[in-house]
């Protein structure tokens, strides 16, 4: 990138619930913005700039929520402006805090968010909205029946099933059980999983990720503020977005545009990450990957999307614990998206988890030697792709 | 900031502005707008490297709007960003990214169809729900609120609050690009939302606004390209360029400021000109005027109210009369900026303006602020 350099000088995350009654809203947001501050050893008076990250206005039930939010970002006076763009939102977030700091315009940026689905009421009827309301809006879909169909086509591609999928579950809900801010704690069992509660074949309860609340945050600091932090900084190396079609119907057919069983946007985005980034070989250089993946079925061409594996091997290296917590490679180390899923602040902590692994800081979920690490995000109907490279050194 | 490195805006494009335009969908609003912009310029999509895109989910009516919308502002297959704070945010998030050397080609676009959209609803969603949403205020009950406090310390305000809409009627139905264009019409145009729906001009909507003292809302959207200046130059021959670039947000809660003051956009503005290694000498202003008294309220925080003040020309193109599409309004004024520099504004075009000031605004109470600072470059 030919921007000065951006450092990861502190994040916070709150835990993971299902519910946080005893909490409103923008307490969520001071509780995140202050870990990250502290965490970067600076105080809020110390932030130039806060990025919002905020995904649908509708799951917290208060619209543009940025503005109720602005006391507890320690906003009140200073530039705040929101980003949104659905599950990705996270990863866009950093994406523009980096700017504001690449730029030159500021020294310190706070990147916070907070999201309450789990008491949204159903998450899935709000995600029904994102359709057009003339055309798909009644087919009926929504988040799991759209990735049932892409799971489908991946299994008819592939040769994937749902035996792959489970294993897919069981190592994230094994790794979850490592993270204390996870929503999900809780081992699972192959068995388990095959024998759990159909949702949209081929998509069982526990292929799913669960509707969470809480709030994450990140201090993004410029070279010259990085070189008075507390302890070493992580840094971000690399960036990508990549927009797919918003058409279900425009992957689907002899006239497809791209095939559902794929990601070209998520190839493009982790491509675009890696090359500023001087990687070429996605897959000989990350260390350790938080791969954004709501289901089992995602994280199974996503890993191959981002360049991790050849297509068509992520299932025999999964089965051989290539992608375990201990393996070659380890892919969401954290239990991922499977074990907490605030959307407006999940790809956000995709990029606090790499932070954490290549500053040593993951603690029971530690990936050893961890240097360079990749998180990516996954927003809209599977239409928009974010991905960055975080690492060790500038 | 610095002549080799600011962005620039090497052309725009508004749609027709109306209170209600029917025969286009929203996602055909904001394709023809950028279309007929790319086109314009000589420009193909394939030729950006990023799309920075506002939209409200509230003013669009579905979640994560962007979904839908960033196909038809060229976002299919590329690096999209959008912000739901405020239409121009966009601008600031590809400005930032030019600057970060991340981007040299961008397209910025926001719009607005509140003719399908219930403002008033959305207001009262957009309040906390624990003390403010159950007292049923919407944006004109708050634009009456800050007015009333504004006369209370000046009450010599009504008269000069009455003169500035009668001109900037005019004004917007001079400007062929207002949805005022051409028209004879009834002051206060098309009926405005909330309780300024209905009634006749003189009513009181909110005291002490009047109907005619609150521009109604128009369906609309806006676009432009920026571009490093190494890559303007090849684009088009007169550009403007991004001097001063600033934004800040007040407190959330009424109580907590004085609200005849806007102090988040005099930081907003003092961050600009910093940027800008000083104040340059304003030729225009395009102002975002919610209401005549906060029109009043914007000159002072920039401070344009004294003898500097005087010649700068506030809201040629008419203001938000002329266009003032929800969410994306505040675009808007930074277009219309942009032809002053670029001398492109006729019928409206300031002779010789070179320095030009757009300012945008967002949330209940005027909370939210930026401002972009423009130098006519060729």
């Amino acid at each position: 990138m030919t921007g000065r350099r951006v450092a990861i000088a502190g994040v916070g995350q709150t835990p993971f619930r299902h519910r946080y009654p005893d909490v409103i809203y923008p307490d969520l947001v001071r509780e995140a913005t202050r870990l990250a501050v502290a965490d970067a050893g600076l105080r809020i008076a110390d932030v130039d700039a806060v990025v919002y990250s905020m995904a649908p206005d509708a799951l917290i039930g208060v619209s543009h929520a940025e503005r109720w939010v602005v006391d507890a970002a320690g906003a009140a006076g200073r530039p705040l402006l929101r980003v949104n763009t659905g599950g990705s939102t996270g990863l866009s977030a950093v994406q523009a805090a980096h700017d504001h700091v690449a730029s030159g315009l500021c020294e310190a940026v706070l990147i916070v968010g907070a999201d309450r689905v789990g008491e949204s009421g159903d998450a899935q009827t709000i995600l029904n909205r994102i359709w057009d309301p003339m055309y798909e809006r009644a087919l009926p879909l929504n988040t799991i029946t759209m990735l049932a169909m892409q799971a489908v086509r991946f299994m008819e591609k592939y040769g994937a099933t749902e035996r792959d999928m489970a294993r897919v579950s069981v190592k994230n809900h094994r790794n979850g059980c490592r993270n204390r801010y996870a929503h999900i704690r809780q081992e699972v069992t192959v068995d388990e999983v095959l024998r759990s509660r159909m949702i949209s074949y081929p998509i069982k309860l526990y292929d799913c990720c669960p509707q969470s609340s809480g709030a994450a945050a990140m201090v993004l600091v410029s070279p010259e503020r990085a070189t008075r932090l507390p302890r070493p900084p992580a840094w971000i190396k690399g960036l990508g977005f990549s927009a797919e079609t918003y058409w279900m119907g425009d992957r689907m057919g002899p006239a497809a545009e791209s095939d559902h069983a794929e990601s070209p946007a998520l190839r493009r985005a982790v491509t675009a990450a890696c090359r500023a980034a001087g990687i070429s070989a996605p897959a000989a250089a990350i260390d350790v990957a938080e791969v954004y993946a709501p289901f089992s079925c995602v994280e199974l061409h996503a890993i191959q999307d981002a360049g991790l594996c050849e297509p068509g091997r992520v299932m025999a290296l999964l089965a051989e614990g290539y992608f375990d917590l201990d393996g070659a490679l380890p892919v969401n180390p954290s239990g991922g998206v499977m074990c907490a899923n605030p959307i407006a602040v999940t790809a956000l902590v995709r990029a606090i988890e790499a932070t954490l692994q290549v500053t040593g800081r993951a603690g029971e979920h530690q990936v050893p030697k961890a240097r360079t690490a990749l998180a990516t995000g996954i927003g809209g109907d599977h239409q928009f792709f974010a991905a960055a490279v975080i690492g060790a050194e500038p | 900031m610095p002549s080799d490195t600011a962005p620039e805006i090497v052309g725009v494009r508004m749609s027709r502005f109306a209170a209600c335009l029917a025969e286009v969908s929203l996602e055909e609003l904001i394709y023809q707008t950028c279309r007929d912009l790319l086109r314009d310029l000589g420009l193909s999509a394939r030729d950006l490297d990023h799309v920075a895109l506002a939209s409200s989910d509230m003013v669009d009516g579905r979640a994560i709007s962007m979904m839908v919308t960033a196909g038809s502002a060229a976002g299919y297959g590329r690096d999209v960003i959008n912000s739901s704070s405020s239409g121009e945010h966009a601008l600031v998030l590809s400005a930032v990214r030019i600057l970060a050397g991340r981007g040299r080609l961008g397209l910025v676009a926001a719009w607005g169809k509140p003719s399908e959209a219930p403002l008033a609803v959305g207001d009262s969603l957009s309040l906390d729900p624990f003390y403010q949403r159950a007292l049923r205020l919407e944006r004109t009950a708050f634009l009456g609120l800050q007015a009333a406090r504004y006369l209370a310390r000046r009450p010599e305000a009504a008269a000069d609050a009455a003169a500035v809409v009668e001109r900037r009627l005019a004004s917007a139905r001079r400007n062929l690009r207002s949805a005022l264009s051409g028209t004879e019409a009834t002051p206060g145009g098309p009926a405005p939302s909330g309780a300024a729906a209905s009634g006749r001009a003189d009513d009181v909507v909110a005291w002490p606004l009047r109907r005619r003292d609150v521009p109604p809302p128009t369906d609309g959207a806006v676009a432009m390209v920026v571009a490093t200046p190494e890559v303007a130059r090849g684009i088009a021959a007169r550009r403007a360029a991004i001097r001063g670039l600033g934004w800040a947000s007040d407190a959330y809660w009424l109580g907590d400021r004085d609200v005849t003051r806007l102090p988040a956009l005099a930081e907003a503005w003092s961050t600009a000109r910093r940027r800008a290694g000083g104040a340059p000498p304003l030729d225009v202003v395009e102002l975002s005027d919610i209401s005549p008294y906060h029109e009043m309220m914007v000159c002072e925080a920039l401070g344009l109210s004294g003898k500097d003040g005087a010649r700068v020309v506030v809201n040629p193109s008419g203001g938000l009369r002329a266009s003032n599409p929800e969410f994306g309004a505040g675009l808007c004024r930074v277009a219309e900026a942009a032809l002053q520099v670029m001398g492109q504004a006729d019928p409206c075009q300031v002779n010789g303006a070179r320095w030009a000031l757009g300012h945008g605004v967002a949330g209940l109470g005027a909370t939210t602020h930026t401002v972009v600072l423009l130098e006519g470059v060729a």
